[in-house]
């Protein structure tokens, strides 16, 4: 009989957290049939994470010289220090763990073709986490606690815990994307000049190739930002603060969706080189242009870098590098048009504002009308016009496009 | 450092009253030496303030790194700025490349020949 009850419960159990994560899986999956087996593949590795991680713990039990959290508690006397200490480190474990299984299956199989897929396969494991880890609590408090507080806890870790998970691990499959661009952003960043000073010191001290350190400088932040995330989601669970974990949690979801729609340009990458287009563009001048790309890059001069770029790309349509560029020039001309329109409302001119996406290029074509008018009533004769069709470079024209190439992720 | 040579002939009746000269411009205009050489050009435009016609004859300019694309563009702006006219003139057709995917040949005409060149640049004035 008490047999009986305990597959009961667990059976129920299951079926309970089994909800939200069929609702969560169905809006992972998209329309390819692979991808969606992928998914699932994924998902179910996720859920033998939380079991790993008790197997971790009992090991903890047999040899006590290596159970950290004991170590942490009988060293660490401040509570509340502690309390922060613990909750890194099983942040940590479990964002490991569901690191783990993403790198583990992309090495094997080299899954990870687009920065979506870093972070939907990442959304994945973390829901298999999420959804394990829910059967453990609801099983372990079926029947020792009311019915009430059962069903709140049940509903708070159906919405809450799971979408903490999947957000900790989805900023981290985000980062851990972008690392597997490394080869290309290291390579912008030679014509740029901008390469920063702890992927140098990594592949320093490691004595690796610079994209390789730049590949592990993103996955180390994608993790310190996740395990961070978590500890401190932690920490408010702990001492019961609903409404800041609310709160948490729809930031932790903006930040998200911010770090997708900033780097929308990247999410077009593919690093299948048997598909790649040749250049028709000759090496040596295609560098040329590469070079004037960081130039005006750097002197924010967006709107000619993305023009430059698009025709660029008509030559050297797989250049990654480019791609990169118009990516990040787009970004920045959004970046600078939400300043603008912050600063507006607070200066109410826009005047300097405008330097931000000046171009040489633009400034000229869309002049030359300007300056005949201006000289047809003027003392020098006026400036002959040109039968060339002026290009439009509008902010306007760019957001289109933007939203032409934008992420299409069932989020 | 890489061997560039730009001369600078004078075509003092192309169109009357105005300066109008020919940069020619051969060999490689690259890092080690374009600050320095392109200093004739802008010489050239502070002696001619107003209404200066300036054809860039590129037949032996085998490269150009994209500093020089950057003086090209300044050089553009300042000239028309002040009512004068740019034209290029025998590009070779990895040089044209570049000018045409930078977006330079929006603003700059091309011609495959001097002359051609010399009568976009007397026409456009004569008609204005």
């Amino acid at each position: 009989m008490f047999e009986n009850t305990n597959i009961y419960s667990l059976g129920l159990s299951v079926f309970f957290a089994a909800i939200p994560a069929i609702i969560w899986l169905f809006v992972l999956f998209n329309k390819e049939e692979t991808s969606r087996k992928t998914v699932l593949l994924i998902f179910f590795l996720g859920c033998l994470t939380p079991p790993a991680l008790l197997l971790i713990q009992e090991g903890w039990q047999a040899f006590p010289q290596f159970n950290l959290a004991s170590f942490i508690e009988n060293t660490v006397h401040e509570q509340n220090l502690e309390y922060i200490l613990i909750f890194i480190l099983f942040g940590a474990m479990e964002e490991i763990i569901k690191l783990y299984v993403i790198a583990s299956v992309d090495k094997h199989t080299l899954l990870i073709k687009k920065i979506g897929d870093a972070i939907r396969y990442s959304l994945a494991a973390a829901l298999g986490f999420a959804f394990a880890e829910n059967i453990y609590y609801l099983y372990q408090f079926w029947g020792s606690i009311g019915l009430g507080e059962l069903t709140g806890m049940y509903i708070f870790r159906s919405i809450f815990t799971t979408c903490a998970h999947m957000i900790f691990s989805g900023i981290f499959g985000y980062y851990y994307g972008i690392g597997k661009f490394s080869i290309d952003i290291t390579e912008q960043s030679k014509w740029t000049g901008k390469l920063d000073v702890i992927t140098r010191l990594i592949a320093t001290m490691f004595n690796m190739p610079i994209s390789q350190a730049f590949k592990q400088k993103m996955v180390l932040k994608g993790l310190f930002t996740a395990v961070s995330l978590h500890a401190i989601y932690n920490f408010l669970l702990q001492y019961n603060y609903v409404p800041p974990i609310i709160i948490f949690v729809i930031l932790g979801y903006l930040y998200l969706q911010y770090l997708l729609s900033r780097k929308a340009g990247h999410l077009i990458l593919i690093t299948d080189i048997s598909n790649k287009t040749k250049s028709t563009i000759a090496k040596k001048d295609e560098d040329v242009v590469i070079e004037l790309l960081g130039m005006w890059f750097n002197e924010k001069r967006y709107v000619d870098v993305i023009h430059i770029c698009e025709r660029l790309l008509e030559r050297d349509p797989d250049n990654n590098v480019i791609k990169l560029f118009k990516a990040e020039a787009t970004d920045k001309m959004d970046d600078s048009n939400v300043y603008k329109k912050i600063l507006n409302n607070v200066f109410k001119s826009n005047e300097d504002l405008n330097s931000d996406d000046k171009s040489l290029i633009d400034k000229y074509t869309s002049h030359k009308d300007h300056l005949n008018k201006i000289k047809i009533f003027s003392a020098p004769p006026p400036q002959p016009s040109t039968n060339k069709k002026p290009v439009n470079t509008s902010p306007e024209t760019k957001k289109d496009e933007k939203t032409k190439d934008s992420y299409n992720l069932n989020f | 450092m890489t061997e560039v040579n730009i001369t600078i002939e004078d075509l003092a009746n192309l169109v009357q009253g105005q300066a109008t000269k020919v940069v020619k411009i051969a060999g490689q205009l690259d890092e080690s030496n374009v600050d320095e050489k392109i200093q004739q050009v802008y010489k050239v435009v502070e002696e001619n303030p107003k209404n200066l016609n300036l054809i860039f004859d590129l037949e032996g300019l085998e490269y150009m790194n994209s500093k020089s694309i950057g003086y090209l563009t300044d050089l553009y702006g300042k000239i028309t700025e002040a009512g004068g006219k740019v034209v290029i003139a025998k590009a070779r057709p990895n040089i044209l490349d570049i000018l045409q995917v930078v977006g330079l040949t929006q603003l700059i005409q091309a011609f495959d020949n001097l002359e051609a060149a010399k009568s976009a640049v007397a026409t456009t004035k004569a008609s204005a």
